[in-house]
């Protein structure tokens, strides 16, 4: 019995810490991803001058969920002109739709901030916005990525040394 | 309340308006409707059935005139949210038609802006904040160009026309119905191609490309480009046999219709003018009417009580009463 819960505990930890270590990964993954879907929408509007609705639709498509989802989302309520402001139905959603990404509260700030500024007079103001949000994304990602591979092995690490030490413990 | 006006007005007022002109539609005909003007800090004001009224907070319409203080006046944040849900929240997208003062949204409606002009380099560049906007429902009036149609065929064929009458006295809705029934076919001539320059998207209404007014099978519409550009593009690539577009006016408008008129493609053309003679005075258009281009001339009364038809020599063909 002592073993076997030793057992149970040692897995749990290791599982725990890689779990940690795959989360990082999967916010570096998901943070690329916002980065996609900027660049998508920099040319929907720079180039194609399409609508928000249009646009939103177009991302929708070329995205994986839980980002299509979410455009999908925002491009029919946007359809509906439903009397909510662009910025309201934005924020809505984000909780709704990428809190199942591995994306931390800092990102999905960014993200809700972008709301509030799109549907601009002018496609410059448009753009430039666009930019700043992207060089906003870039810089958690540079930070994320110096320690990644670090915090990765650090994670991993912890969980098997934790796990030996227990069973040294109980020895 | 009729489905368009449900569907296609209603949404793009601002949140706080919708319920009134709701209640509004519910008790008269919408279909009476003609225009919704905001104006920031005024009254609410609509074209009912060719008569102004204004509108209360629980939908009533009250004469203009009348100095009731029920009057639901609009607001700039109302205004900044209608803006809003008819640019779709991209106002972006619809820079251009907002720099030129209105916009088509779906359905053919027209709306027309006015406000703060910013200008750069003696242009244009934008208008911000809006302080005032003219909702137009679109009506299209199906066959009311049935009693003219006879005066614009000869042995089949579509003659060069202009079609002549002051603002307001249906020039564009009688363009229209002359264009559709043309383009269809009629029982003076089999259906032709027909070539539209629709440079503010007024015949056509076109919304993201798509026509919203029905103006023929056999019609091909070349929306926002400019007429006379838009007149020789159509000629060059879409081999139409009439070519039309609304109110002409410029020099290079004239150059296009005589350039067009040689190339054995007939003009359904239409201008601003209260009579053939003032018509005559005009600089550009003067030249064309000497040289005859024009073999009929259709003339309209600006109480739209009836149409004059006139040949090449300005001689008065017949008249109709409507």
């Amino acid at each position: 019995v002592k073993w076997i819960a030793l057992t149970v505990i040692a897995s749990s930890l290791i599982g725990l810490s890689f779990g940690k270590a795959k989360k990082l990964q999967q916010r570096m993954k998901d943070l690329k991803s916002v980065l996609l879907m900027l660049e998508l929408l920099k040319g929907e509007i720079g180039y194609a001058i399409a609508p928000m609705e249009d646009a939103f639709m177009e991302i929708a498509k070329r995205m994986t969920t839980p980002f299509s989802d979410f455009f999908h989302a925002l491009s029919q309520e946007l359809k509906q002109l439903s009397g909510e402001s662009l910025e309201d139905i934005w924020t809505r959603n984000i909780p709704i739709f990428l809190e199942k990404t591995a994306l931390v509260e800092s990102d999905l700030t960014i993200l809700k901030k972008l709301g509030g500024k799109l549907g601009c007079l002018d496609e410059q103001t448009q753009i430039r916005i666009l930019d700043y949000t992207r060089e906003e994304v870039l810089r958690v990602i540079e930070t994320l990525n110096q320690n990644l591979q670090v915090n990765i092995k650090l994670y991993q690490s912890m969980g098997i040394i934790g796990a030996v030490f227990i069973f040294v413990i109980a020895i | 309340m009729s489905t368009s006006i449900e569907q296609e007005i209603i949404p793009i007022l601002a949140k706080e308006l919708r319920n009134p002109f709701i209640h509004m539609l519910q008790q008269d005909k919408s279909s009476y409707l003609q225009e919704i003007r905001l104006r920031v800090n005024q009254p609410t004001c609509i074209l009912f059935g060719g008569q102004e009224y204004f509108i209360t907070h629980k939908g009533k319409k009250i004469l203009s005139h009348n100095n009731s203080k029920e009057y639901l006046i609009t607001t700039t944040k109302q205004l900044s949210e209608t803006t809003e849900y008819i640019s779709k929240y991209s106002k972006y997208a619809f820079q251009e038609e907002i720099r030129q003062g209105y916009l088509t949204i779906q359905g053919g409606h027209r709306i027309g802006l006015v406000g703060k002009v910013t200008m750069v380099n003696g242009t244009i560049h934008t208008l911000h904040p809006i302080s005032g906007m003219n909702i137009r429902i679109a009506h299209q009036i199906q066959d009311c160009a049935t009693p003219v149609l006879p005066w614009l065929y000869e042995n089949g064929q579509v003659v060069h026309t202009l079609v002549v009458g002051p603002p307001g006295s249906g020039k564009t809705t009688l363009l229209r119905d002359c264009i559709r029934q043309i383009s269809n076919g009629t029982e003076y001539g089999e259906g032709k191609n027909v070539g539209l320059a629709d440079e503010r998207s007024e015949v056509a209404a076109c919304y993201q490309g798509i026509p919203q007014n029905d103006v023929g099978i056999r019609t091909d519409v070349l929306d926002g480009c400019p007429k006379a550009k838009g007149m020789l593009m159509l000629l060059r690539s879409m081999n139409p046999m009439i070519i039309a577009t609304d109110e002409v006016g410029t020099k290079e408008d004239m150059e296009a219709i005589r350039y067009i008129s040689s190339c054995g493609c007939s003009i359904l053309v239409s201008v601003h003018g209260s009579s053939l003679e003032e018509v005559t005075h005009k600089p550009v258009l003067s030249e064309l009417m000497q040289m005859k281009i024009f073999k009929r001339y259709i003339l309209l009364s600006y109480q739209r009580t009836h149409i004059s038809v006139y040949n090449e020599h300005e001689e008065q063909l017949t008249k109709i009463n409507i």
